[in-house]
């Protein structure tokens, strides 16, 4: 019967310690998630602003079609950023009744699931989306000029909240989790 | 699907797709006299107009051709837009010369004329935006109409091209004559006797009519040894083909303003025949234009060929040799470019030839 106790409060201890560090585990797991996207964003950010500067040799410069030049900008963009163009290129390519703004719009959507961007980082693209393509060659230089302004200094804020925030995260996913652990105690 | 598929398919991928639906409703009911469709005009807030050699009318859902406007339903503004961007394959920025210019070409030659509130800069066009209207003018090639013409416009031996103007009213077929000519001189009819030996071809394609050009290549059949500048404009086109393609012939179309008479007079010193179109209803009435003045006393061309309607488009009215070059030098500027021997001028006066 003792030895029935002894054993079961041996499984207990056990099974606490096993739990707290899994909340523990969780808990940092959980702030190094949030802590990786405030660290990718700007690598993103800077990725997309080089995407954008190939778009814009592509239409300035080779005057390819929307659907030719995304397509192009996909091929040497890396992922997440490839995904934007080449959903939007084959979108457009395909989809005979479809506008430029509608296969811009799927692409930004897959972007949207496969990065760290933050809504207004996909504002700016869907402003720039609306223009491409609808105007002529100094207008898309204006347009594609003012987005990679805007991305800059969307870059510039996403720099100083990684300094700011990822640490920070890192932190406090695991106080939050060992919180937890003291709490459940 | 669409019986007339090959031919529309460019077209139809650019159309809105409702569009499309009582296009196929048309041609199912119309069957064979679907296929002379010549042009399909669209406007915003109005109905789709077809126009073919026999009938015009506006399209009904149900693909019928009514004369009453309102018995169609009428397109969207935002229709239009959205088919004028499909046209410009959503890059406007690649087409602004087009654009500025009133038109665009589809693959497969077709061409699209836009219309709608101009953007105008500095005196000049920059872009039509919106556009508000869509001519779809589609594009059948017809080969043959100029086989009859070649013995009176070139020679097989001394193998000659003769400098030839055709001079026609709007839709009488001038530049499908000229389109069939070039493919005919530049194929040749082989070295044998009595045969039109091949000729190098430059067309100066100044508005992708001739050759229907799509991303510079002819869309239309110019040839196999025919060259094309597309988009390029006339007078400098011609000084170009002479400096670097060294042609026999060089085709081009409409020529009106006093530089194309001078490349013409390039093109003649250069010893290459010239075949160009003009509009107008005679001889007469071309040289009184005074950009062309020069024509009724300079032999710039040999041959003028003369169409209408009368029996439909490409009704040849008359051959012949215009006086400048039947007198052969009586003009004021006559003492320039004589034309070289054995082209053909020095043959006896035929002020008229009687076509076969």
């Amino acid at each position: 019967m003792q030895g029935d106790r002894a054993m079961g409060e041996g499984l207990l201890m056990v099974m606490k310690a096993a739990g707290t560090v899994l909340v523990l585990a969780a808990g940092t797991g959980a702030g190094w998630v949030v802590a990786q996207g405030y660290a990718r964003r700007p690598v993103e950010l800077r990725a997309l602003r080089q995407a954008l500067a190939t778009l814009r040799a592509e239409i300035l410069y080779r005057s390819s079609s929307l659907t030719e030049a995304w397509a192009e900008v996909a091929r040497r963009s890396p992922a997440p950023v490839t995904a934007l163009f080449q959903e939007a290129s084959e979108r457009l390519g395909t989809d005979r009744a479809g506008t430029a703004m509608v296969a811009w719009e799927a692409g930004l959507k897959r972007l949207a699931e496969e990065s760290s961007l933050f809504p207004e980082d996909l504002e700016i693209l869907r402003h720039l989306g609306q223009a491409l393509g609808a105007s002529g060659r100094e207008e898309q230089e204006r347009v594609l000029a003012l987005a990679d302004q805007e991305l800059a200094s969307a870059e510039e804020i996403a720099r100083a909240e990684r300094e700011k925030n990822a640490r920070l995260w890192q932190y406090l996913g695991f106080a939050l989790g060992a919180a937890v652990v003291l709490l459940l105690v | 699907m669409f019986g007339w598929t090959p031919i529309l398919s460019a077209i139809l991928s650019v159309l809105p797709p409702r569009v499309c639906t009582w296009l196929e409703r048309y041609q199912a009911r119309m069957s064979e006299a679907a296929g002379d469709l010549e042009e399909i005009r669209l406007r915003a807030e109005r109905p789709v107009q077809l126009v073919s050699a026999r009938r015009e009318g506006f399209l009904t859902e149900a693909g019928e051709l009514v004369h009453d406007a309102a018995g169609a339903p009428a397109l969207r503004a935002e229709e239009i837009v959205e088919t004028a961007r499909r046209a410009s394959r959503h890059s406007v920025y690649a087409f602004e010369e087009e654009l500025r210019q009133g038109f665009l070409t589809l693959p497969g030659g077709h061409r699209v004329g836009l219309v709608g509130r101009c953007v105008v800069e500095g005196g000049r066009v920059r872009t039509i935006d919106p556009v508000s209207g869509l001519n779809f003018r589609l594009h059948r090639q017809v080969t043959g109409p100029a086989r009859p013409l070649l013995p009176h416009l070139a020679s097989p031996f001394p193998p000659y091209v003769y400098s030839t103007l055709i001079i026609s009213p709007p839709g009488a077929g001038k530049t499908t004559l000229l389109r069939d000519l070039a493919r005919l001189l530049s194929d040749g009819e082989g070295w044998g006797p009595g045969a039109i030996p091949p000729r190098k071809i430059v067309v100066v394609d100044e508005r992708s009519e001739i050759a229907g050009c799509w991303l510079g290549v002819p869309q239309l059949s110019v040839g196999s040894r025919t060259d094309v500048l597309d988009r390029c404009p006339k007078a400098e086109g011609i000084m170009m083909a002479l400096r670097g393609m060294a042609p026999d012939v060089v085709v081009t179309d409409e020529i009106g303003r006093p530089e194309d008479l001078l490349a013409l007079e390039e093109a003649q010193n250069a010893g290459v025949a010239v075949l160009a179109t003009a509009h107008g209803v005679s001889w007469e009435e071309v040289i009184s234009r005074p950009a062309l003045r020069d024509l009724r006393d300079y032999p710039y061309f040999d041959r003028v060929v003369l169409l209408s309607r009368r029996q439909g488009p490409g009704t040849v009215e008359r051959i012949f040799r215009p006086e400048s070059c039947a007198a052969s030098g009586s003009g004021p500027r006559a003492g320039r470019a004589r034309p070289p021997a054995g082209r053909g001028r020095s043959s006896p006066s035929r002020p008229s030839i009687h076509m076969p």
